[in-house]
């Protein structure tokens, strides 16, 4: 079992504003249903998480024990506007947690992808929803073939050599078509372009 | 195109080897780490239609509602003496300093076990070996007590205590593999092993209980004027004051007082009224009843009165209301036990800055601000 210490951004880094918006019970003011907010918010929690873990029933597993935090706490964790920043937050730290845990990942490799969590997912929501209609709209875009095995590959999972297999091409064959179709997406992504350069730092590890 | 990311530095066969098997090479570029970043990113957004809402919040759902196997009660019992101050505490106070104090004294007292042979042992220091004879062996360590069945076929029926004074929190593990939590200011008696009918204990006090299941030997709890009788579970017992609660957290329980009884549900509450023997139970949220075992402090919409008293117990401290209408000002706290009654004090402050509280050794004065 993962552990998730959401409390963490409830308790100890938190302002004193969020501590007596715990400790004092707000009275009135309209709550969203818990269910709302879990349907509205999963599918994008999880790709937070899969963007730090890496694996699909990893990044479900974290995101469901999330909200059973919080359905344990419902009495006391007053569902805001703001709840998807926060809640962005709790999974990105417990899913690094998760890595950490799991022992597979090393210490610096961890360190490199919680720099990379600079990168996704944003704060700003609209311009977040932008960004994956504008990647979305530049798959579409990739020559037929092309977009097929990088689909296969980045969406679906599958091995490299599996896509080969599937298509009855050579693996340099489809090792080209997406890189090919990575180098063009993030031409065409412009943020992904445009990432500044902190990242340097981190390149002599 | 004004793209900084030179695209020559990147070794793009190393790349699409990291995509692929999950290790990050040591030694990569800056336009490396870039496209990298890129491709991850590309990589988590494209994966949003494999995680359906639907299907994540019917998995959800079943964990949420699943029940474990485990009886888990949480008895509370009245405590005549709990209110009585450690005598001879005073000389930690430092009345010289007209400094401010603050409330961080640890507590006075100590967890004791009477054995049934009469010995007396202090616990809460080391690790130590208690006792290893026939009818059990008995191991401790700061906060933790395990009984195990020893080899004998002796019918021993004497009974041990376990007293935890106030400040202080004890678990311990029954022969028959039981765990018992209890809070400050709580006692339990019972068997160093459990032959006979049924498994009984008696509880002062708060304790949880997490009863190892063995349907040929009934565990029964014995708490001021009721007995519970475990039917399969975890539940809390609260005696302290003049109401004593039951807590069903999982399992079944039937719960006897005098004449009446009533069977409890996961999530459901036996209330006794101490005074007019009346029992009836209503619908709860067990986990709420239970925080303090896992080093919560819960209270919901509770009284500043019921606090502090609770806080007493739990820190081994007096509260003196100054100022009596801040009793009925009302809070709900949720957060980890700190280790200083201090931190609590802070918190509520903070929360609410009427109020105040002045602490002289250990003794504190609820004040308005």
């Amino acid at each position: 079992m993962m552990e998730i210490n959401p409390d963490y951004f409830l308790l100890c880094t938190a302002n004193n504003e969020r501590a007596r918006w715990l400790m004092h019970r707000p009275e009135s003011g309209e709550a969203v249903s818990f269910e709302e907010q879990f349907r509205q918010h999963y599918t994008f929690l999880c790709t937070v998480a899969y963007y730090i873990v890496e694996d699909e029933d990893a990044a479900r597993d974290v995101v469901q024990d999330f909200f059973l935090y919080c359905w344990h706490k419902r009495h006391l964790i007053r569902i805001t506007h703001d709840f998807k920043s926060y809640a962005a937050r709790a999974v990105k730290n417990a899913s690094l947690n998760y890595l950490r845990k799991s022992g597979k990942t090393q210490l610096e490799e961890i360190h490199v992808i919680e720099e990379l969590t600079r990168f996704f997912p944003l704060e700003d929501e609209e311009e977040e929803e932008q960004r994956n209609r504008a990647l979305w709209a530049a798959v579409s875009r990739l020559p037929e073939q092309r977009q097929r095995i990088f689909l296969m590959s980045n969406r679906d999972g599958l091995k490299y050599k599996d896509i080969a297999a599937a298509l009855d091409i050579s693996i340099n064959t489809v090792k080209t078509q997406i890189k090919l179709a990575l180098q063009f997406l993030r031409k065409e992504c412009g943020w992904m372009a445009r990432m500044i350069s902190f990242l340097f730092f981190l390149s002599r590890w | 195109m004004n793209l900084d990311n030179n695209e020559h530095d990147i070794d793009w066969e190393k790349l699409m080897q990291r995509l692929e098997d999950g290790q990050l090479p040591s030694g990569m570029t800056e336009a490396e780490l870039k496209a990298l970043a890129a491709a991850r990113e590309m990589q988590a957004r494209l994966k949003a239609g494999s995680f359906s809402a639907d299907e994540g919040w019917q998995q959800f759902t079943e964990a949420r509602d699943q029940r474990k196997g485990r009886i888990r009660v949480l008895v509370r019992t009245a405590v005549a003496a709990a209110v009585v101050l450690a005598a001879g505490a005073t000389w930690w106070t430092f009345r010289a300093t007209p400094v401010a104090q603050i409330a961080n004294a640890q507590p006075v007292e100590k967890v004791m076990l009477r054995l049934s042979g009469g010995r007396t042992v202090t616990l809460g220091q080391d690790t130590q070996l208690i006792q290893n004879n026939p009818i059990a062996r008995i191991k401790a360590n700061t906060d933790h007590l395990e009984y195990a069945a020893g080899g004998g076929q002796d019918q021993v029926t004497a009974m041990d205590t376990l007293d935890v004074p106030r400040g202080r929190q004890f678990s311990l593990r029954l022969a028959d593999g039981t765990q018992v939590w209890l809070n400050a200011a709580s006692r339990l008696i019972f068997p160093a092993a459990f032959h006979g009918a049924s498994r009984e204990v008696t509880v002062q006090g708060e304790a949880f209980f997490e009863v190892a299941q063995q349907a040929s030997q009934p565990f029964i709890v014995h708490a001021g004027k009721s007995t519970m009788k475990v039917l399969g579970t975890g539940f809390n017992v609260n005696a302290y004051g003049q109401e004593q609660t039951t807590t069903l957290a999982t399992g079944k329980l039937l719960v006897t007082a005098g004449q009446e009884q009533v069977t409890l549900l996961p999530d459901e509450q036996a209330i006794l009224n101490n005074t007019t023997g009346s029992l009836r139970k209503q619908p709860v949220e067990a986990h709420l009843y239970t925080a303090w075992k896992d080093g919560d402090l819960f209270f919901e919409d509770a009284p500043l009165q019921d606090i502090t008293a609770s806080l007493a117990r739990s820190y081994d401290y007096h509260f003196i209301f100054d100022d009596t209408d801040l009793k009925q000002m009302s809070f709900t706290i949720d957060i980890r036990r700190p280790a200083a009654l201090q931190d609590v004090l802070n918190q509520i402050t903070k929360s609410m800055q009427t109020v105040r509280f002045e602490v002289d050794g250990r003794t504190v004065h609820v004040k308005k601000q």
